[in-house]
């Protein structure tokens, strides 16, 4: 009995090795593009030109930095890319929240649940494309505010459905038991709901955040002026490389700017600083990721 | 002679009346989807149209299914469609097992710090675009400097040259987009994992089931609502092969198992802008997503009695 | 049938020049002021240096010496609806063409204009031109034998005004290390065989002398043509595969002919013979560029702009690189040709709703006025100030017009006039403002100073700066002028993507060897039957 227990920790320990080594090795190989970014932010920009840059700073220099933080458009931009993340989540979250709840009934609690289901479902596969968004936004005088890259996304149907399966996965004694104590549905949201669905909000809350974080091509086409734009429309211009094959036609300006073309230092460095918030983030999240939390405080 | 409820207000009313506050949650959801979203889908009519800016979407000219067929009688449009499908499968597929996998491993890492510190760091490659990552893979997969060619040289192997070799170009893509996506892939999961009721596990403990057994038996089934959901809702990616990662990786080479509907279309597209080719391309795609989720739905709900959402 | 063309576009010159000259006769100045000021809107990319301004005085794009002359002396206030970073703005603007919502006037690329043309977006500006075009604008026009007009035109109507930026500068040539010429003892090559000899000593022989195997014979990216592709080398073979040519049976399309399946042919020789970077399938320029900094590549075809990047960058990495424009090449002896194509970058399309399309044209003879050193009106305070410290000041002047269009000459110009300072010690020449600025370059290089070397390889006297090979070929003879510069045809639009993917396919497979030579034979027969035959066709009827 007792070796047989001895037998089970070994394999047990050995698994648990098996496992560890398996995930490091992983980590190690997405640390890699990072490392090469990092690399590249703190060398010379002509050991990055001549690709001598693989996971170490060649010529050691922090030039990049110093130039991109005090850059004004950068920081502008990255205020404004924080403003947006902060109004976005707001509006996404309430929005997700106030359709998942409702959905996350049956057909019976709600009359016309699955009508609503489809009807926004059916949003998330077809969309009217470019032309019609930019008019929309355009005739309800959102062209060239924040309002305009938040508002027409703000509810995002992907996350309505994640939430509401995980709204139907509390137990459903609670809702009812607060119901025949003549609890409001929005008590019951705020108080039952939205407590035991912390981390699945968390998870939500990420993606939100990330999707407005990442986020370009709306901030080019709606704002109209580079002044505008948020952080990740700013990093496009800077990432986007002038195609070297058609130079025939270039003016005396684009010449001179040609020479600026191998300042990728310096775009690595943006390209840092852009990601440091969002991968500060995660750690906070992952807070609520501790097993128990949820079904622990059901019981308490 | 029949009844009139005069008094006391119906059933049928009071259980709507109930109801009350649930519509009016949808209420302001439901109008700003009706206005950014469905409002604008007048504009999927380009698609059967020679569209002309200058003559709006009422005034272009109708062209019936011509967007469709012009695409449909491109050369290679059958190759390009079956790449598509092939390289979006086995990424569909991919994209659900790997994250999962992720998920219970880590879940089963008991040093909380390391632990963190390996999920963090799975989820960095999400965050660099598609440009920075193939310069990189570029570098990596050098059959002459490159850092898995030494690896090879080390083994005594000749190195390969990835890139250029067609028959290992789509799972060259799909291994990448693993490698880029599926630490934030698992973060849905491990969420998930945190909702499951701690007391199956204490009882399972008494049971003597080990970690493995505690894995299969409890967190995977715990886990199988978001599953079949992810499952279900990745069916519509059928034929999303990932436009900018073959954009960036591929070459003539390996066109011929590279090609995919997005790139496809793209090139078209480069020419002059070509709103109706371009529009039909989506719509179309569109169609197909909405066929699978929709078939994945019903087969959920037939079989497994389960409303995915 | 292509020379009646000329002969036609010269003569129509003559006529609107007739036609300017009379209008002056008549009293009507085309640059009269407006009693009203009148507001024209539009939209500009915005550029890094430009930006750099807009950190340091943020009214700049609308308060500078252009926009208050448009004011004060045209009676046009000029606004700028939007703006967008120039990596980003065709992108931008195809979204505003496809909505249809455009100011007054906008710049826009060629395929960008096919298409408002096409949609009925773009004024007929024929008849505005022909009355307020001034003479020195005619001029400058002229300059270039008008083939920047012929761009912009579309069934003998002229439906926008080109940004001309010069044809000549198309001109290909080879970028060769000297240094690694004369570590292996070899000479300037002059004939195609002794090209190719440098190229397997360049790929064998350790030209760098690091000990490594680990240079190219000649730089290639994956796209194949134009610059740090084949250019240079297809030019000296009589191969134009990115033009249309003179044939028997009136003009035919470039890669079709025998010259390039010969010239195909070569390159799949050297690239079985190690001398290519058997990776070249998946660099892009970027990469590419980055091995010519790396010390990987000493011969590649290039253009006059490489001496910005990536050379000067590799100059910098390693001063001993010596980087010169040497001639293309022929096999027979005989002088070989480059083909220079259209003289227009982009265009300035006058919107049809626009209620004065005659100020644009205003604006666009304003820059005429004002810019071109050689302009009667020249006034250096519009282009900028030499004197300035780029640092804390905004000097660039000329970037801030609402409309540019440069002289086609410009930067041969520029050249000679750098000649003449240094080899003749022409002091006049200090008294043009672009020869200035580019005297001033050269001396700062000559002085030592490593960082004004791309000036110098752009600018300086003698035939191996980029200009100065560019001003070789002009007296020698050396250019073969693009049989068809016309906007894409209706079937280019619809076969091009497929045909260029064909091209791209074939001649890749042909190089690496997956393919045999003879696939040439076939992909000149699927071009034609994939639409390559409407396409001859079209190109015929409108040229």
């Amino acid at each position: 009995m007792r070796s047989h227990k001895n037998a089970i920790r070994t394999t047990s320990r050995v698994a648990d090795a098996i496992i560890l080594i398996f995930m490091l090795c992983v980590a190690l190989l997405c640390l890699l593009p990072i490392l090469n970014v990092l690399a590249l932010s703190f060398s010379s920009s002509t050991a990055a030109a001549a690709g001598r840059v693989k996971l170490w700073p060649v010529d050691f220099t922090l030039y990049s930095y110093e130039y991109a933080l005090t850059k004004p458009q950068f920081l502008h931009s990255f205020w404004i890319s924080v403003q947006r993340v902060v109004l976005g989540l707001i509006i996404n979250m309430v929005c997700t929240i106030l359709a998942a709840y409702p959905l996350s009934k049956s057909r019976r609690e709600l009359a016309g649940r699955n009508v609503y289901a489809w009807f926004f479902f059916f949003t998330m596969i077809f969309s009217g494309g470019l032309i019609p968004w930019y008019t929309v936004v355009k005739q309800t005088g959102l062209m060239n505010t924040l309002w305009g890259v938040i508002i027409p996304g703000a509810v995002p149907v992907y996350n309505v459905i994640i939430l509401l399966n995980f709204f139907r996965q509390l137990p459903r004694e609670l809702s009812e038991a607060a119901y025949v104590d003549g609890a409001s549905e929005m008590y019951i949201l705020l108080k039952l709901y939205l407590p035991l669905s912390i981390p699945s909000l968390a998870t939500l809350a990420l993606f939100v955040a990330v999707g407005h974080w990442n986020s370009w091509f709306d901030g080019l086409i709606l704002m109209q002026s580079p002044d505008n734009y948020p952080l990740q429309t700013y990093l496009r211009n800077l990432i986007a490389v002038k195609n070297m094959s058609t130079m025939t036609h270039m003016t005396q300006t684009e010449l001179q700017e040609l020479s600026k073309i191998s300042d990728r230092t310096l775009r690595a460095a943006q390209i840092f600083i852009a990601a440091v918030p969002i991968l500060a983030v995660y750690p906070f999240v992952q807070k609520f990721f501790m097993k128990g939390l949820v079904m622990g405080s059901v019981k308490g | 002679m029949h009844l009139v409820s005069t008094g006391a207000p119906s059933p049928k009313w009071q259980k709507f009346r109930r109801q009350i506050p649930l519509h009016i949650m949808l209420l302001p959801c439901v109008v700003i989807v009706l206005i950014y979203a469905y409002y604008p889908m007048i504009g999927l009519i380009i698609a059967f149209q020679n569209y002309n800016p200058r003559m709006g979407f009422f005034g272009s000219k109708w062209v019936g299914l011509n967007n469709f067929l012009y695409l449909m009688k491109m050369p290679n449009f059958a190759s390009v469609m079956y790449n598509t499908v092939f390289i979006a499968l086995m990424k569909m597929v991919m994209g659900l097992v790997v994250p999962i996998v992720y998920a219970i491993l880590l879940d089963q890492i008991r040093n909380g710090g390391i632990k963190r510190t390996i999920q963090t760091i799975i989820y960095i490659p999400y965050f660099l675009s598609w440009v920075i990552l193939s310069g990189i893979l570029i570098d990596l997969l050098s059959p002459s400097t490159g850092l898995l060619a030494d690896v090879f040289r080390m083994c005594g192997a000749e190195p390969i040259f990835f890139l250029a070799e067609p028959d290992l170009f789509p799972y060259l893509l799909v291994v990448t987009d693993v490698w880029k996506g599926a630490g934030y892939g698992t973060i849905i999961y491990l969420a998930a994992i945190t909702s499951i009721d701690p007391s199956y596990y204490e009882a399972a403990v008494m049971d003597g089931a080990n970690r493995f057994q505690q894995a299969i038996h409890i967190t995977l089934p715990g886990m199988a609502p978001i599953v079949v959901l992810m499952a279900t809702l990745s069916l519509g990616n059928i034929l999303n092969a990932g436009f900018e990662q073959v954009l960036n990786l591929y070459s003539p080479v390996v066109y011929s198992t590279g090609d995919i509907i997005d790139t496809f279309v793209y090139r078209i597209g480069l020419q002059n802008n070509q709103f109706g080719v371009a529009t039909a391309a989506g719509l179309f795609k569109s169609a197909v997503s909405f066929v699978f989720i929709a078939a994945g739905y019903l087969l959920a709900y037939k079989f497994a009695d389960y409303t995915v959402f | 049938m292509h020379a009646i063309k000329r002969y036609l576009s010269a003569t129509l010159a003559i006529l609107l020049l007739v036609f300017a000259v009379s209008a002056f006769a008549e009293g009507e100045d085309p640059m009269a002021k407006y009693d009203e000021m009148i507001t024209i809107t539009t939209c500009r990319s915005i550029g890094d240096t430009v930006q750099t301004y807009i950190d340091k005085k943020d009214d700049v794009l609308t308060d500078n010496i252009w926009f208050n002359s448009y004011r004060d002396e045209l009676g046009i206030n000029v606004e700028y609806v939007w703006t967008a970073p120039s990596a980003q703005y065709e992108e931008k603007m195809n979204a505003q063409i496809a909505a249809n919502d455009l100011p007054d006037f906008m710049n826009v690329n060629a395929s960008q204009l096919k298409q408002l043309v096409d949609y009925g977006m773009a004024y007929d500006m024929t008849e505005i031109f022909e009355q307020y075009a001034t003479p020195f604008t005619m001029e400058m026009m002229e300059a270039d034998m008008n083939v920047a007009l012929d761009q912009a035109t579309f069934d003998g109507r002229l439906m926008a005004l080109p940004q001309v930026a010069g044809n000549r500068d198309g001109a290909n040539f080879w970028w060769i290390r000297f240094d690694w010429l004369e570590n292996l003892g070899l000479e300037e090559p002059k004939t195609l065989d002794e090209l190719v000899a440098v190229m397997y000593a360049f790929a064998q022989n350790d030209p760098d002398g690091n000990g490594e195997n680990d240079t190219f014979g000649m730089g290639i990216n994956k796209e194949l043509f134009g610059s740090l592709g084949l250019g240079a080398l297809c030019d000296g073979l009589g191969a134009y595969p990115d033009g249309w040519i003179e044939g028997e049976s009136g003009i035919e399309y470039g890669s079709i002919q025998p010259e390039v399946k010969e010239a195909l042919a070569l390159v799949s020789q050297l690239y079985a013979d190690g001398v290519l970077d058997r990776e070249f399938i998946v660099k892009d320029s970027t990469k590419v560029n980055e091995d010519i900094i790396a010390g990987r590549i000493g011969l590649f075809s290039g253009q006059h702009a490489q001496a910005f990047y990536p050379l000067q960058d590799s100059v910098v990495a390693d001063p001993e690189a010596d980087w010169r424009a040497i001639s293309i090449v022929s096999d027979d002896g005989s002088t070989p040709k480059t083909m220079i194509g259209g003289s227009a970058g982009s265009y300035y399309v006058v919107n049809v709703d626009c209620e004065h399309p005659e100020a644009v044209m205003k604006l666009y003879n304003y820059f005429y006025m004002k810019d071109p050193a050689l302009s009667p009106d020249f006034d250096m305070h519009y282009h900028g100030r030499l004197d300035a410290d780029p640092n804390s000041e905004i000097t660039e002047w000329y970037q801030w017009a609402a409309i540019n269009s440069a002289y086609p000459m410009q930067n041969l110009f520029i050249h000679r006039g750098v000649e003449s300072y240094f080899e003749d010690g022409d002091e006049s020449m200090k008294e043009n403002y672009w020869v200035a600025d580019n005297i001033s370059g050269n001396e700062n290089y000559l002085a030592g100073d490593i960082t004004y070397w791309s000036t110098y390889a752009w600018s300086g006297a003698g035939d191996y700066s980029g200009e100065g090979r560019i001003d070789y070929y002009d007296l020698n003879g050396m250019f073969i002028q693009n049989a068809y510069t016309g906007a894409n045809t209706d079937s280019m639009v619809l076969y091009n993507a497929t045909l260029e993917q064909l091209r791209l396919d074939t001649f890749t497979r042909i190089i690496t060897g997956d393919a045999s030579i003879d696939e040439f034979d076939n992909y000149v027969e699927q071009w034609k039957a994939l639409g390559g035959d409407m396409i001859t066709q079209e190109v015929n009827e409108a040229a």
